[in-house]
């Protein structure tokens, strides 16, 4: 009698045991919600007027409600923001715990972001295996890591450099739509015969001062170019190797032959207009563009573009990686509160349904995904998930704080070449002078 | 003529003004110069001491520094000088009677009050030369198109259009007032001695004009000199640098690279020539009797 | 024959100017109640189907309204107070001509805007004033004080000073003698220096940009709302701006009429 009482009791302790460790950890998840709830907590964050922020912003008073942190996110155009958080930071009384990093390195290196390792080793604000860090684009992951300290988190929206053209101009012609073994050669070719002016160009770029080094990256690699020597901390500018020469004579052959003249004025919103009003068989440049290219409200091209692989150079295929990173500042007052935000901002399930309304997304496990996917032309899917593996070795950027130098004295020697002011030689031996004495002052 | 009591006219009138002026001003200039005086990359922690090394590196390996200065006398003189005749033009025009006047000055008033930035934008877009609309009118009457801001020829040209559309209104009300508030007695005895329109002009409404005309330009070349927000949102200086003015590169390096040092160097030395300039056109006037 | 020519001249020369100025604004009024592909299209669209949908989109995010009315007391504010301050400063220096006072007072004009920028964010931070109208009002003072000082001291110079010292004889005070006689004389220049300083005040966008906080944007920093990296949103853009010039051209055509009218006072002179 007394032993079946035991046993009784050993079973029924047993089972109460088992079913308190399948409800209390909601799927085993580590992660405490519930930890700052009745604190009055607050978030302040820097966000940006994208797509993929406005649905983030939808999504926020989830988190809210499951936390009870208050959290807002300010929506400031980019041209304010830049301005705005860098007076923040320097200002001594910042006000911002999240801000929306493009210029990361620069951030970190001057003191402004909070390394995040203490904050993902622990349990309570982060579980590791539900995150699941390799989701992440490497390219995308490293770009968060700086002095070996993870600073950022991509967040929103992310895009691949991939080849946009005219799936009905190729056809026309009678060209083989680019695949796999499209080489740049080919690619200068194609566009020199759907050349024709004044009805529509061979490629469409955006040549305005700065935005060159942006879509031409894929190119540079290719050749087998870097624009510097080594990746951290950079000593030497090498740009104006042969390699690097011959990239940039490439690139200036290609725009000066088959695009309008005016694509030295283009930024982002001339290029893209032109190719969403038919003006352009071709367009190199990074695939967060497909959206508007393909809403019959808004473009005449909506059907009718094929997306492609960037094309092969002599020492292989590359493309530049890119996206929206969040970082925490090292002077907010909510640094645990910012953490758990951007574990749930970050995560597989928030970045999936940011996905479903504004396409690419950092994290594979998005891209994977047959709800987010099907809305989107299957060949972009395609080339843009192919296009994630082949990040190029410096890419996005180098990590120097001085990027915006950077990208103006580089940008600036590719625009010289392009506009026949210099020849490559000349222009990339100026330009690296100007970022060797630079890269001095650090 | 009466005589003047200088001491009648109370000191208080002014006060406010100079206070305020100075309470805003000082702080900051001080504070520029300070700045000026140091290597001061802003996301870096140490701002040495380095005394004037940022004005003699600007002003002796800085080739950028004298194009940016060279475009916008180009710009500044260019613009008010087209603004100044045309504007007189106009004054001159609308200060007669005539029906409709009044909606007329309405109408012509409209590019100044357009928000800068959205004139930029607009213009950037009519000037786009595949699918923007000045072209199509130059199409349309075969005459040869331009690439307008797109290229680095026509650029600076193209800008100074924008700044002649956007600002002959504040020349033209300037002048205007100036116009109406001239006594009649002269015109009339002159018109009746049988002086003809050219004459009227030059002798009489010219000579008594001369302080409103001095502010006008002088204060509109000012203004040219130190402009930014079409520029900023048209070309950002470009292409190449073919439209960077001062006020551009000085935003640049300042706040685009983080070198504010520099930057505020060369916002010093701009203040500089600014005064000068200033004090030189005043002196001008002073001896062309402009007062 | 002559006078036919000088009409015809004169026509000519009316329409080129209306057309000229006024055609980049009727360009962006159409591309407000146009679709985005019908507003970019080449050759261009004259006649489309027109849409609210545009206007209804701004409005519909509310934030813009906002904008305006924020962008309308800041104008208000930092015109009041350049005038206030200016206009007898500008009185002053026409009846006791200081060279040097003059100059300094138009100096304050001549620094680029860069210069101070941080400076000031920096104080305002400190002070707590960041997020308020107070702080651009203050910066505006900057634009506008100059502007106004020296374009009423043009016009006081123009005016004869008899009438004053003929009142001063009188008995009447250095005060009144001011605002009674030499001020309604040169209401024509009161009136451009108010039409001016609200005019900049509303289109200034640095310091507006710098030191708004999130509810004190003005209308320029909140048009940047509709211009993204890649793509500008015409439609709301041209639609914002049509509403944004709004409020500025009924201040002016309220005030114009006072710029006309002037005249009979000049002819009184």
């Amino acid at each position: 009698m007394g032993k079946l009482k035991v046993f009784m009791v050993i079973g029924i302790a047993t089972l109460v045991a088992i079913s308190f460790g399948i409800c209390g950890g909601a799927q085993g998840e580590s992660v405490d919600w519930h930890q700052f709830a009745g604190e009055h907590e607050k978030i302040l964050i820097a966000g940006c007027e994208r797509v993929s922020f406005r649905a983030l912003l939808d999504l926020i008073p989830e988190f809210e409600q499951k936390t009870g942190i208050k959290v807002t996110m300010e929506m400031i155009a980019e041209e304010e923001l830049f301005t705005k958080r860098l007076l923040d930071a320097t200002s001594g009384h910042g006000v911002y715990d999240v801000v929306w990093l493009d210029h990361t390195v620069q951030f970190a290196r001057a003191g402004w972001t909070e390394p995040l390792e203490p904050y993902l080793n622990d349990p309570s604000l982060f579980d590791l295996d539900l995150y699941d860090m390799e989701d992440f684009v490497p390219t995308l992951k490293n770009w968060g890591l700086i002095d070996g300290k993870l600073t950022a988190l991509p967040v929103g929206d992310a895009g691949v450099d991939i080849l946009f053209y005219r799936k009905d101009l190729f056809e026309e012609k009678g060209l083989a739509p680019p695949g796999w073994d499209y080489t740049y050669d080919r690619l200068y070719e194609d566009a020199v015969a759907l050349h024709n002016p004044p009805e529509y160009a061979g490629i469409v770029a955006r040549v305005k001062r700065i935005y060159p080094l942006q879509w031409s990256s894929p190119i540079i690699w290719s050749y087998g170019a870097r624009w510097f020597d080594c990746l951290e901390h950079p000593r030497r500018t090498v740009i104006n190797s042969v390699d690097g020469q011959m990239a940039v004579s490439y690139i200036a052959k290609l725009v000066q032959d088959a695009a309008f003249e005016e694509c030295a004025g283009y930024g982002p919103f001339e290029a893209a207009s032109d190719f969403e009003q038919a003006k352009a068989a071709m367009f190199l440049d990074i695939s967060i563009f497909m959206p508007w290219f393909e809403d019959p409200k808004k473009s005449k091209v909506s059907g009718k573009v094929g997306y492609a692989l960037t094309p092969l150079g002599p020492r292989g295929r590359f493309a530049n990686i890119w996206a929206c990173m969040f970082g925490m500042t090292s002077y907010s007052k909510h640094k645990r509160a910012t953490a758990l935000f951007l574990y749930w901002a970050t995560g597989p399930e928030i970045t999936r349904r940011i996905a479903l309304r504004a396409g690419g997304v950092a994290r594979k496990s998005s891209w994977r995904d047959p709800d987010v996917m099907k809305q989107f032309p299957k060949d972009w899917v395609e080339s843009c998930l192919t296009m994630m593996d082949y990040g190029g070795p410096e890419a996005p950027w180098p990590k120097i704080s001085q990027f915006d130098s950077f990208l103006d004295i580089i940008g600036g020697g590719y625009q010289a070449v392009i506009l026949g002011e210099k020849t490559a030689k000349e222009s990339l031996d100026e330009a690296a002078r100007l970022m060797d004495e630079v890269l001095q002052q650090e | 003529m009466a005589s003047r009591n200088p001491t009648k006219v109370p000191i208080l009138l002014v006060l406010p003004c100079v206070v305020a002026l100075l309470a805003i001003t000082i702080g900051p200039m001080i504070y520029a110069f300070n700045t000026s005086l140091h290597r001061y990359y802003l996301p870096s922690p140490k701002h040495p001491f380095i005394g004037f090394q940022n004005y003699l590196d600007i002003l002796l390996r800085d080739p950028r520094f004298w194009n940016a200065f060279r475009i916008m006398i180009y710009y500044g003189v260019g613009a008010v000088a087209i603004e100044f005749v045309l504007g007189f033009i106009i004054a001159l025009f609308l200060n007669e009677e005539f029906r409709g006047r009044r909606i007329l000055s309405g109408v012509f008033m409209v590019p100044i009050i357009i928000t800068p930035i959205v004139v930029g934008f607009t213009w950037r877009l009519m000037y786009k030369p595949t699918i923007g609309i000045l072209n199509y009118f130059l199409r349309s009457v075969y005459l040869p198109e331009s690439k307008w801001i797109f290229v680095p020829s026509s650029a600076l040209l193209s800008l100074i259009i924008i700044d002649v559309w956007e600002f002959t209104p504040f020349m033209t009300l300037i002048l205007l007032s100036g116009l109406m508030s001239l006594p009649r007695e002269p015109l009339e005895a002159a018109r009746i001695d049988g002086a003809n329109s050219w004459q009227c002009f030059r002798e009489i409404i010219f000579p008594l004009m001369k302080p409103i005309i001095m502010f006008a330009i002088l204060f509109r070349l000012i203004d040219a000199f130190k402009w930014f927000d079409t520029i900023y949102v048209t070309t950002v200086g470009g292409p190449g640098t073919a439209t960077e003015t001062l006020s551009i590169y000085i935003y640049k390096k300042g706040l685009t690279w983080l070198y504010m040092g520099k930057a505020a160097a060369m916002s010093i030395m701009f203040l500089i020539f600014m005064i000068v300039l200033g004090n030189i056109i005043i002196k001008w006037a002073n001896i062309k009797g402009f007062r | 024959m002559n006078n036919k020519l000088r009409l015809a001249a004169k026509t000519l020369i009316i329409v080129l100017v209306v057309s000229f100025s006024l055609f980049p604004l009727f360009w962006l009024l159409s591309i407000s109640f146009k679709t985005r592909v019908d507003a970019l299209s080449m050759p261009p669209k004259w006649i489309f189907v027109p849409t609210l949908a545009n206007f209804g989109e701004i409005f519909r995010r509310g934030e813009f309204l906002g904008f305006c009315l924020n962008s309308i007391i800041v104008a208000l504010g930092s015109t009041a107070l350049a005038l206030a301050f200016g206009v007898p400063a500008g009185y002053f220096l026409a009846r006791r001509p200081s060279a040097n006072l003059s100059f300094f007072i138009l100096s304050t004009r001549l620094a680029p805007p860069i210069a101070m920028l941080i400076p000031f964010f920096v104080i305002f931070r400190r002070l707590g004033l960041t997020n308020t109208y107070a702080s651009i009002i203050i910066m505006h003072l900057i634009l506008n004080l100059s502007l106004v000082v020296w374009l009423m001291r043009s016009f006081f110079l123009e005016a004869p000073r008899e009438m004053e010292e003929a009142a001063l004889v009188d008995g009447c005070g250095p005060y009144r003698a001011f605002s009674l006689i030499a001020l309604p004389v040169c209401a024509t220049g009161v009136v451009a220096a108010a039409i001016f300083s609200f005019i900049y005040s509303w289109n200034e966008l640095l310091f507006a940009m710098v030191l708004s906080g999130y509810s004190t944007h003005t209308v320029p920093v909140g048009m940047y709302g509709f211009i993204t990296w890649e793509q500008i949103h015409w439609g709301e853009l041209a639609a914002a701006s049509i509403v944004a010039v709004s409020p500025v051209i009924v201040f002016y055509s309220f005030i114009q009429k006072y710029l006309i009218r002037g005249l009979s006072f000049g002819a009184i002179k």
